[in-house]
């Protein structure tokens, strides 16, 4: 049945749950490289993929599922001979110069797919939109020194962002800070470390902690006047108005991510905190730990305190042999923040 | 009665299980995610799942999942992985009475306590 899917993918039942995703990709806009290059990604992430030729007869496989990519002629030639065709589902000359543009534009062919039929689509290092989901983006448990680590912020900061009413931490006995929060302190501390003659409006860090997540969004932007914007494939706009934006000097909040210094203090990458350390919202409540495990950087610090790699190898023989070291350094820095 | 502990937690803990429980150690291969935990074991048939720090009870969801799939959440306070595991052997009597009343539990240097919802 996958393979009579792959083949004849028009044959698909519209009401059942089809695993693939049928994919036009029109040859003419691209150079034949990065057809090529296109069509292997989205093949590896599971979708199909069909040429749409000229002319008024549109082929049987194209159907309400079929997303587009093409140039603006064909754009309007499907909405004027397919009236009830989706627009969101045909994406018209996108830019593909990087490996970043081929991740974008995936996430941006998976938002547009409809129903229960999404793409595989692996988180690289360069392509972090998987955050924006409000399944992610919302999670989180932090206690304020980590948040102070991650964010490359002071404790005192964060306390005096709170008094400001500008953050809303949950109170639990303990302070408890959400993965948001971190975003939020860590753009405003990266728009200040990049643009040190700007003075960086603090509107961003609400915004940005209140965010509810956007499964849609292939990128989420923000400018030193404090705007915040979010793109879902079709340009920049204010995440609060809706409002199209043109002509600010964005900062994708995805470089926020990458390591940065503000005076004296050294933020590490966010979500590959180091070589063997990682970070996601989803796991052990976004606390950064050994790539591939759920154990923690400040559990190996722990140990490492009581007794050195014996108590390490005594908790998890499964480390031996494996290169933990940085992991270890991370988890001391959090333990001392 | 089985419990899920978390990879965090020592592994020496699934031999040294007293009398009356049973610990599977969670294994990576078997995903990654908090939720990832719950939906395991609560398919197989687990009374709940042990974390490391009370914190890990913060995460968003949690305890509504848990609720959902009727599994406990137990979170144990200490200052390392050892010291916690010793913790949960030490009280894992009062552990199953306290299971017995309250779905969240905190296990503490000297007590084990119900923690609210």
């Amino acid at each position: 049945m996958l393979l009579y899917e792959q083949r004849w993918p028009g044959a698909r039942s519209a009401s059942g749950n089809p695993r693939l995703a049928p994919v036009a990709v029109l040859d003419k806009t691209l150079t034949a490289c990065t057809l090529l290059r296109l069509a292997v990604r989205l093949v590896d992430a599971g979708a199909v993929v069909r040429q749409l030729g000229g002319g008024n007869l549109f082929p049987n496989w194209f159907g309400p599922q079929t997303v587009v990519i093409c140039r603006p002629q064909t754009r309007s030639r499907i909405l004027s001979k397919q009236p009830g065709f989706a627009e969101r589902q045909i994406i018209v000359d996108p830019r593909l110069e990087n490996e970043k543009d081929y991740a974008l534009l995936l996430r941006q062919v998976d938002s547009a797919l409809q129903g229960r039929s999404h793409l595989r689509i692996a988180t690289s290092e360069s392509d972090h939109s998987i955050l924006w989901d409000p399944e992610v983006y919302t999670l989180g448990a932090y206690r304020t020194g980590e948040v102070a680590f991650l964010a490359s912020a002071s404790k005192s900061s964060l306390y005096n962002f709170v008094k400001r009413g500008l953050l809303q931490p949950r109170r639990i006995g303990e302070t408890v800070w959400a993965f948001s929060d971190v975003v939020a302190v860590r753009t405003w501390q990266y728009l200040k470390a990049t643009q040190p003659k700007e003075r960086i409006k603090t509107d961003i860090i609400p915004i940005l902690a209140q965010f509810a997540g956007d499964r849609d969004a292939v990128r989420i932007g923000a400018t030193s006047f404090g705007d915040v914007l979010v793109d879902r494939g079709d340009g920049w706009a204010d995440l609060q108005t809706g409002n199209l934006v043109l002509d600010l000097p964005i900062t994708e909040v995805d470089d926020t991510f990458r390591p940065f210094e503000l005076g004296k203090r050294k933020a590490p990458h966010l979500l590959h905190t180091s070589k063997h350390t990682e970070l996601h919202p989803a796991i052990i409540h976004g606390a950064p730990h050994l790539k591939d495990s759920r154990i923690t950087a400040r559990a190996l610090a722990q140990l490492h305190i009581r007794g050195g790699e014996k108590s390490i190898l005594s908790a998890y023989p499964e480390l031996k042999d494996m290169e933990i070291r940085d992991t270890i350094s991370i988890g001391q820095q959090l333990i001392a923040a | 009665m089985k419990l899920l502990i978390d990879t965090v937690l020592p592994a020496t803990l699934t031999a040294d299980a007293p009398a009356g429980i049973d610990f599977e150690r969670w294994k990576k291969s078997d995903g990654q995610n908090d939720s990832d935990l719950l939906y395991y074991a609560a398919k197989e048939g687990f009374r709940g799942v042990v974390f490391l720090d009370r914190i890990s009870l913060e995460q968003p969801g949690m305890r509504q999942l848990a609720k959902e799939l009727g599994i406990a959440l137990i979170a144990i306070d200490a200052s390392d992985p050892i010291q916690a595991r010793e913790r949960l052997i030490r009280h894992s009597a009062r552990l199953r009475r306290k299971l017995g009343e309250s779905q969240f539990v905190l296990i503490l240097g000297s007590e084990v306590r119900s923690m609210g919802e």
